[in-house]
């Protein structure tokens, strides 16, 4: 068994959740009494918001002493109640194996997600004498899903009507596709129907991103698939809550196209957006048996969408052309467009690339193409934190030691988690971090250009040599100021399998030029709303 | 491991809640865990120091 002493608690558990999303079993982490506890509550909220099974544990007071002024004491249970699937407190030694079987399979059942288990000092202290028999493990809830429910029947086949009779169907894809490891499902109904399939940041590589029925990203920012939503005529919306990003903040889609909502947990269907058929159960389960009931006229189905479906590579060539100026960019510095191209061309088909919050996953969320099905981009999505970048891709590279892992990260997020290189180095990771550097926590100074008139508050960071504090620290850095070093630089990050290497990137300082979605000088901002 | 060694694999006799902790993640046979250590929880990390 291996443990690993992190730096920050946060890291810990962000970690773990990294780890359980490439392996879909449960990550474990732990924090002591108090501030260990309480310093787990963002990595934990993260897995409540993204359904990852994570089982962490927490020291609490000697039972002898609680509410006595111990030192770190504090209601420790009730501020991670709210952050966890389940809080269990285990209150006799003796009950130990029986609560942990529980954790496991609070954490992977339905909906997986963490569980906290409290353990007070003189539970973890005492003895008992234990029998083999306590130590029973269900091995089903050992990794999410534990069990699969299958939609109702009757839903299924008012659903497959609907599809059958569309023109322009749609599948609109979220993070569920991961956990229900519905890949195949998906692929062979979206195939066997000439259905094009969208996907949010957390449901990139729900099909390959270069599959030709792949119109990309849909919601903040897009390629092409907000527009094909706004023409589509149904839509099949698989392991997608329909939140802000997914929806421009709930403008798309039109409440007049017929949706079908296929999701695990029966409380987020029409949450956001009325379903005209709920389908609620697995993904993998629901899809297969809309792929089931519509087989039989599949062939058909495929000959009248043979154009609709000729369409999507054709407008994603179209879009590609419009985009080559940003994608194939030489400008200093470097271009965020320019860098996702080479994180393209760089990584290959098994690797992993990790995304931080705030710009460097909206960026690489557009951008970035995985090139086969599968948990090949990892974004944190369930809260949007900064800083996951790389305790992300120290969980991620311990779960996938094989393959390249590649972690892309802002300065402001890495500064946060500048200590836990000292943890990647220790253990001997060979896993790369570039880091997005503006000197700036760029999606405020943005926001501060277009909303506030370019009056900055705030929003700039001092000018950081990454690369020279990661060689002080023992790792391999490169300072990259011209694009054309990109490509030697992450080959050298991917190749060292022994050490980490950070990617100091310097990019656009211009707040003008730091969001993906166009120029904002040309900007349009609505009152209600944030630009993109 | 298979259900049948997950069964002959499993520890009994007078143990502390901590090692009982690592024993059950043994079994669970869980990937790398992440944490920093305090006088509450260290039975369960002298455990996985001897499991090692």
């Amino acid at each position: 068994m291996s443990h690993f002493l992190i730096n920050d608690e946060r890291c810990g558990a962000f970690a773990a959740e990294a780890y359980a999303r490439v392996t879909n079993r449960p990550g474990v982490c732990d924090g002591t009494l108090g501030p260990g506890a309480t310093n787990l509550v963002t990595g934990l909220v993260e897995a409540l918001n993204a359904g990852t099974p994570v089982i962490a544990f927490a020291g609490d007071t000697n039972r002898s002493h609680s509410w006595k002024n111990m030192t770190q004491e504090s209601r420790q249970v009730e501020i991670l109640r709210p952050a966890v699937k389940e809080v269990i407190r285990v209150e006799q030694t003796a009950r130990v194996p029986e609560l942990l079987a529980r954790a496991f399979a609070v954490a992977t059942s339905g909906r997986a997600g963490p569980v906290l288990v409290d353990v007070p000092e003189d539970v973890c202290h005492g003895s008992h004498d234990f029998t083999a028999e306590d130590f029973a493990l269900d091995p089903t809830t050992l990794q999410a899903p534990a069990r699969r429910i299958r939609p109702d029947r009757a839903d299924v086949a008012r659903a497959a009507a609907m599809l059958a009779q569309a023109k322009r169907p749609l599948i609109l894809v979220g993070g569920g596709i991961h956990w229900s490891q519905g890949y195949q499902a998906l692929l062979k109904l979206a195939e066997a129907q000439a259905i094009p399939v969208a996907h949010t940041m957390s449901g990139k590589g729900a099909i390959p991103c270069i599959h030709p029925l792949s119109v990309g990203l849909f919601g903040r920012y897009s390629r092409i698939a907000n527009e094909l939503i706004e023409a589509a005529d149904c839509l099949l919306v698989v392991g997608c809550k329909l939140g802000e990003i997914a929806t421009k903040r709930y403008q798309l889609p039109a409440r007049s196209v017929p949706l079908i909502h296929l999701e695990i947990l029966a409380e987020e269907i029409g949450r956001c957006f009325p379903p005209a058929v709920a389908l609620w159960g697995d993904a993998r389960a629901g899809l297969e048996d809309l792929a089931d009931a519509l087989a039989e006229d599949a062939r058909t189905a495929r000959a009248q969408r043979a154009d609709y479906a000729a369409e999507i590579p054709r407008r994603m060539a179209a879009w590609r052309e419009e985009a080559s100026a940003r994608l194939d960019s030489s400008e200093r510095p470097v271009h965020m467009a320019r860098l996702c191209r080479e994180l393209n061309r760089a990584l290959p088909a098994d690797s992993i690339l990790v995304a931080d919050g705030g710009f460097a996953g909206h960026w690489t969320g557009l951008l970035y193409d995985t090139k086969t099905a599968g948990r090949h981009f990892i974004p944190d999505r369930g809260f949007a934190s900064i800083g996951y970048g790389l305790p992300g891709g120290i969980g991620a590279a311990l779960a996938a030691p094989a393959a390249p892992v590649v972690a892309i990260t802002g300065d402001a997020g890495f500064n946060m988690m500048l200590g836990e290189l000292e943890t990647a180095r220790r253990a001997g990771l060979g896993l790369t971090i570039v880091v997005v550097n503006n000197a700036a926590s760029g999606y405020v100074k943005a926001l501060q250009y277009a909303v506030f008139r370019g009056r900055y508050q705030s929003s700039d960071l001092v000018e950081m040599d990454y690369a020279a504090i990661a060689r002080a620290m023992g790792c391999a850095g490169v300072r990259v100021e011209d694009p054309d070093q990109l490509p030697a630089a992450l080959a050298a990050g991917i190749t060292d399998r022994s050490r980490p290497t950070v990617i100091d990137v310097i990019v656009t300082r211009d707040p003008a030029r730091m969001l993906p979605a166009v120029d904002n000088r040309t900007i349009e901002v609505r009152e209600g709303d944030r630009p993109a | 491991m298979s259900e049948t060694d997950r069964a002959s694999n499993r520890p009994s006799g007078r143990m502390n809640g901590g090692r009982a902790m690592a024993e059950m993640l043994r079994l669970a046979e869980v990937g790398p865990m992440f944490g920093m250590g305090g006088f509450q929880l260290l039975p369960f990390y002298d455990a996985l120091a001897s499991s090692a």
